[in-house]
């Protein structure tokens, strides 16, 4: 949909779909964190509802073994047969006429429990005592590890070490649209068709097509309009297999729309996790060596397709990547706990990395009697440190990071904030300034991790461009249509983009990890190059070239603007973009196209993945007003300035680098979903995990410098998760300098700020 | 989160409702404004067979006065009409004060001054201030009507001294003292959320700045709103820093919250004590001639 | 289940009659059975705003008005905004001010607008976070809706 039809209310997102023809579906949920399911039976006034159980699937479905390195491969059961894993982990789904119908049956399913020990923190899933998966020797789903030099020794000789634990809350995403599937199968083309609210349709048909046994031929996969998603609906999740089977088992179509309860309790969490960090410096503060080792809570599964390892994998890869070091040991784990699977969220890993790594180097700072602008000076990469290659593998290919932080020092008037915070002092209050600068991981590399573009000209001139992304709301198609419009010349409303259908776009991987400029935004280059040149070939023996028609040639001599192919020479003298494209269909010329063109048609699909990942960075200041008694602080100053090489839309970088520091004021202070030691997940409703309003969200400066990457053909580097993963560290950092305190632990409640301003054990 | 099934009764007259609630009972809910009764319903947490809707009952919609020149106010009132009531302030400002604390302004459009006294939210700041102004409540059912005093109609937890065929018909508020100081503060983690903790309050003080009158109630920090004795201490000071500090501290003392997933109980104690130490000291500050 | 009640109201100035069940919220009303899906359900506890409508011109929820209830009332949704085509001069600012992602919540915060441009004079950009702050946005961090408001406001700059 466009934004225009976004604004009038005409988008169409899954729940919105016509049903007259769907029932819908329920899901009945467990209450217990771990049970053996005993029996299932139908309501007693209904014992004729089609009623699935997790034993009426495991027949008939295929456990999915999720593998990646790393990862201790198991059989997940979308819906267990025998146990439920966690409170809200389905466990029998019911089929009525409505909604409300499906809900009450739901209700009355009885189910009867035999409940188990549940595991429900890090410290109880590294005991062991109770084991969640059977398959597994040990509750460990992921390990990591990587010691890369002599870091020890470093740790040993250095003038200073700092070591310290962390701790991050779990979060979820909370995109205002929760999530929804729509399935029909054809029993004549024997074909499943699965609409869902997805960022990932081509990695679902695979999954599905593993699980349900079919081919991924069988199987069409289309992607409404989606509410937001933020890492959240980039999985696969127990409800978009069932509703496909069911589909087929009971003929009829099935409707089935998350609610938010489901969606707090049972879609995904994430970024849960500890993380002990030690820096070595030099006495003049230059960091020398890191290590670190980080737990993550995964909660029940190591859900589809990335598994356990994602968040602490992640957080200890990226440590001190925009900071000059030499050596770096590291390891990670993901823990099986009886808690909601964790997977993506918005700043995967790096929003725990981030608040550690610039907490720790402020701390650091203060030992060495340095400013913590500039102990960062010290150390952030410099300008002929590029490319660089970090101890753990990450490779960077260009980068301004000092002038970054220099961009957002000056914008923010660092120094006329440290005058103000001594006024204050000298007045009673107390003004917390807080700075930090990291680099950002994108258009990630791994699984699969290329995309594929299809451009084609009809022939009555209108274009189509066929992508492998996935929009969830970033405003995608406005983006590529004016990309394929620049490149072809034509005007920006000749251009309709379609994602998100496995039969009409070519596969690729969809739209996570700040992906979609760097590979979609390369690949739909690609083809879009390759269309044109095909264009200028046809024009070029419209307007009667001699000779050979290499690339080179007619680029050099043909130009493409307003809708007409002219000769760069003489722009009179040209062949209108129209005519040109009749005459590739229609071949209405006095001469007969070489077989070379006819056979490339107008219309090209390319493929590609990037060499290595692409890394953006940011530089964040700001400054807060803290009330040391109640603990509440509000933000006085919040200035970001960000480098994600050349902007390929202005709006879209501005709307993602705000949305994405407003989300990181949800990460930093807000949002947090807590379990009680049964398992039972106490922040179930919007009451009770907080995300910001308007009156949270202060206005957010933005600035931009572009350092053109070298590694991508529109030189762009990704971007859209510098807010969510920079804010909490630097607001943690602000509110440590108000209090002279350190902060190991979010979200910056009241409580917290107010127990660190009088000392921990006076609350 | 779909409310389970339901009979829909819509009386519009309050002997109508009456009736209803006595043939119905237990069973049975009142729907006012349904700000906080029907999230309930959509949880399923609540399941009433047969809800009896207050909306048509407009004889309970108004804002008079007693013969004592009090407020009287009509239970299906909405809190967004006392909000842009402009004699509000003049009348009694610190029900003013309080009522744009209450949720976000499309939850005031709807809710009611009766429904949030009959909710009986420990959180909630009606209930708080009703307290805080020596209110009373009118309750009417087959037996009869009754009116209790605030103090005395909230029990504890969404529990109230309401029959389940009573209905709450007004409250009501003794005439506001002109010159009185006024004052609520409560911190809440986002901007209309229920408090973590908040006070209201209310002082006299004689020409001389010495304070002849204090009342204050607390919500958030138990089972009902609290009134704390230790409030009466002001009474004769002229509310110094110092006195403020030892009255606010003796209240927070008199306090047992409890804990939960927003606040523990020791944090909820001592931020009590902070905010009614600024909330008296406002009070006193608008009660003295000052910003009022 | 329940016996139905025989429903009468306006809906964008249109009147319309139907049965329904009592349990039935306004907003599931006006998306199943009018097929007026601009008005979305984001959570159903009243927390999120992305269902508000007016009723009489007041913004409200409808996950927490049942349809029932809505008896006589004139109910304007987001299809009832723009005229033709033609959108309200509070769509056109929230296009053009980057008030908008994904467009979830964009009816719900249009609707709160509504009723908030109606009665305020001169807001201040506060003010105007204050009347949004119930409806709840994860896409866009809020500042193109202030912007959007505060122009239509004319208190823009």
């Amino acid at each position: 949909m466009t934004r225009e039809q976004l604004i009038r209310g005409e988008g169409r997102f899954i729940a919105d779909l016509p049903d007259a023809d769907c029932r819908w579906v329920a899901f009945v949920r467990s209450p217990h964190a771990h049970a053996r399911v005993l029996s299932v039976l139908p309501p007693e006034d209904a014992p004729d509802v089609m009623l699935v159980t997790g034993r009426d699937l495991a027949g008939n479905i295929q456990p999915l073994r999720v593998q990646a390195p790393g990862l201790n491969v198991y059989d997940w059961h979308l819906m267990h047969p025998e146990r439920a894993l966690f409170v809200g982990d389905p466990v029998a789904a019911v089929v009525a006429d409505n909604p409300y119908e499906a809900e009450d049956l739901a209700d009355a399913v009885r189910v009867e429990y035999e409940p188990l020990p549940a595991v429900t923190s890090l410290e109880a899933a590294a005991g062991n005592e109770t084991t969640i998966h059977p398959d597994l020797s040990d509750n460990v789903l992921f390990k990591f590890a990587l010691n890369e030099g002599a870091t020890t020794e470093m740790f040993a000789s250095a003038d200073l070490v700092v070591e310290r634990t962390f701790r991050y809350p779990r979060q979820t995403a909370v995109p205002l649209e929760c999530r929804g599937v729509l399935a029909r199968y054809d029993p004549r083309e024997q074909r499943f068709t699965v609409w869902t609210s997805t960022q990932v349709p081509h990695y679902l048909r695979n999954g599905l097509s593993q699980i349900l046994g079919v081919p991924e031929d069988d199987i069409r996969v289309i992607r409404p309009d989606v509410g937001g998603a933020f890492g959240l609906k980039a999985q696969l999740f127990p409800e978009e297999v069932v509703l496909p089977w069911l589909a087929r088992e009971t003929g009829s179509a099935l409707k089935w729309v998350e609610d938010r309860r489901e969606n707090l309790l049972a879609s995904v969490h994430a970024h849960e996790g500890t993380l002990t960090l030690g820096a070595a410096f030099d006495g003049d503060g230059s960091l020398r060596a890191v290590r670190a080792r980080a737990e993550g809570d995964a909660g029940a599964h190591s859900v589809f397709p990335f598994g356990a390892g994602l968040d602490p994998f992640t957080t200890v890869i990226n440590l001190f990547g925009a900071y000059r070091h030499e050596v770096s040991e590291v390891d990670a784990t993901g823990y099986a706990t009886n808690k909601a699977p964790a997977a993506s969220y918005r700043g995967v890993g790096q929003v725990l990395a981030v608040f550690a790594v610039e907490q720790l180097l402020d701390i650091a700072a203060g030992e060495l009697g340095l400013d913590p602008a500039e102990i960062r000076r010290r150390n952030l990469l410099r300008t002929d440190d590029f490319p660089h290659t970090t101890p753990t593998g990450n490779a960077f290919d260009t980068g301004n990071y000092q002038e970054t932080l220099r961009m957002a020092l000056e914008r923010a008037d660092y120094d006329g904030l440290r005058a103000e915070q001594k006024t204050a002092a000298a007045n009673g209050k107390r003004l917390g300034v807080g700075v930090v600068a990291f680099n950002e991981v994108t258009g990630v590399t791994l699984y699969p991790g290329y995309d594929g573009a299809r451009v084609r000209i009809a022939p009555d001139g209108t274009i189509q461009g066929f992508m492998s992304s996935a929009s969830s709301g970033q405003g995608h198609a406005e983006v590529y249509g004016r990309l394929i419009a620049e490149e072809l010349g034509v005007p920006r409303e000749r251009v309709r983009i379609v994602e998100g259908d496995t039969d009409l776009c070519p596969p690729g991987s969809g739209t996570y990890a700040s992906r979609t400029a760097v590979t979609m935004g390369n690949t739909l280059t690609l083809a879009s190059q390759d269309l044109r040149r095909k264009l200028l070939k046809v024009a070029a023996l419209m307007l009667k070239f001699e000779g050979e028609l290499s690339d080179a040639r007619v680029e050099r001599e043909l130009t493409i603007a307003d809708g007409r192919i002219c000769l760069a020479e003489d722009p009179a003298t040209g062949v209108d973009f129209d005519e040109v494209v009749q005459a590739a269909y229609l071949q209405t010329l006095d001469f007969a196209l070489p077989q070379e063109i006819v056979e490339a048609g107008l219309e090209v699909t390319r493929y590609e993945k990037l060499p290595q990942n692409v890394f953006s960075n940011t530089a964040i200041v700001a400054a807060v007003d803290v009330d040391t008694e109640t603990g509440h602080f509000e933000i006085r100053r919040l200035v970001m300035v960000g480098d994600c090489g050349r902007i390929l839309d202005r709006e879209t970088v501005d709307g993602q680098a705000i949305g994405g520091a407003a989300m990181g004021i949800g990460c930093g202070t807000l949002e947090q979903l807590a379990y009680d030691g049964d398992g039972q997940l106490l922040t179930a409703s919007l009451m009770d995990y907080l995300v910001p309003t308007a009156m949270e969200v202060p206005p957010i400066e933005v600035g931009h410098l572009e350092t053109p990457s070298s590694v991508t053909r529109n030189a762009a580097k990704g971007m859209g998760e510098s807010g969510t993963m920079g804010i909490p560290a630097v607001l943690a950092n602000a509110v440590a300098d108000a209090l002279s305190a350190e902060v190991t632990e979010l979200p910056l409640s009241e409580e917290r700020i107010a127990g660190l301003a009088m000392g921990a054990s006076s609350l | 989160m779909k409310p389970a099934p339901f009979r829909y009764f819509a009386p519009t007259s309050l002997d109508e409702c009456v009736d209803l609630l006595s043939e119905h009972g237990d069973e049975a809910k009142l729907l006012a404004g349904g700000q906080s009764l029907v999230p309930m319903m959509n949880f399923r947490l609540a399941k009433p067979a047969a809800l009896i809707d207050l909306n048509g009952v407009s004889e309970l919609a108004y804002v008079g006065e007693t013969a004592s020149g009090g407020m009287r106010i009509g239970a299906l009132t909405r809190q967004r009409a006392l909000e842009r009531d402009p004699e509000l302030r003049r009348r009694n400002p610190l029900l003013a004060e309080a009522i744009p604390y209450i949720g976000h302004f499309q939850i005031r459009n709807r809710g009611t001054v009766g429904g949030s006294i009959a909710h009986a939210d420990p959180a909630a700041e009606l209930p708080a201030v009703l307290c805080a102004l020596d209110g009373s409540i009118r309750v009417q059912g087959a037996g009869g009507e009754r009116t209790i005093a605030a103090v005395d109609f909230f029990q504890t937890y969404f529990t109230a001294d309401l029959g389940p065929d009573e209905v709450v018909t007004e409250i009501v508020l003794p005439p506001w003292h002109s010159g009185d100081g006024w004052a609520v503060q409560e911190l809440s983690r986002r901007y209309g959320d229920f408090a973590l903790v908040g006070v209201a309050c209310r002082l006299r003080v004689d020409a001389e700045g010495n304070v002849t009158d204090s009342a204050a109630a607390l919500f958030g920090v138990g089972g009902a709103p609290v009134v704390p004795e230790a409030v009466a201490q002001l009474v004769g000071t002229r509310a110094e820093e110092a006195t403020l500090a030892a009255v606010s501290a003796a209240v927070a003392a008199e306090l047992d919250p409890e804990s939960d997933v927003h606040a523990s109980a020791s944090y909820r104690r001592h931020l009590a004590g902070v905010l009614t130490r600024r909330a008296l000291g406002e009070a006193y500050a608008r009660a003295n001639g000052g910003a009022g | 289940m329940s016996e139905r009640v025989a429903l009468s109201l306006q809906v964008n100035g249109a009147a319309v009659d139907r049965d329904v069940e009592p349990r039935l919220t306004l907003a599931d009303f006006l998306r199943n059975a009018l097929q007026l899906t601009g008005t979305h359900l984001g959570c159903e506890h009243g927390v999120c705003g992305a269902c508000t409508v007016l009723v009489d011109g007041e913004a409200v929820r409808s996950c927490l008005l049942f349809a029932a209830q809505a008896q006589g009332r004139s109910i304007t949704t987001i299809e009832g905004l723009a005229e033709g085509a033609d959108l309200h001069p509070l769509q056109r600012a929230l296009l053009e001010r980057n008030g908008l992602q994904c467009g979830f919540c964009t009816p719900g915060v249009l609707m709160t607008a509504m009723e908030f441009l109606d009665n305020a004079s001169g807001p201040t950009r506060d003010e105007i976070r204050k009347a949004l702050s119930g409806t709840i946005c994860r896409c866009t961090g809020y500042q193109g809706m202030v912007d959007a408001i505060a122009e239509i406001a004319g208190v823009d700059r």
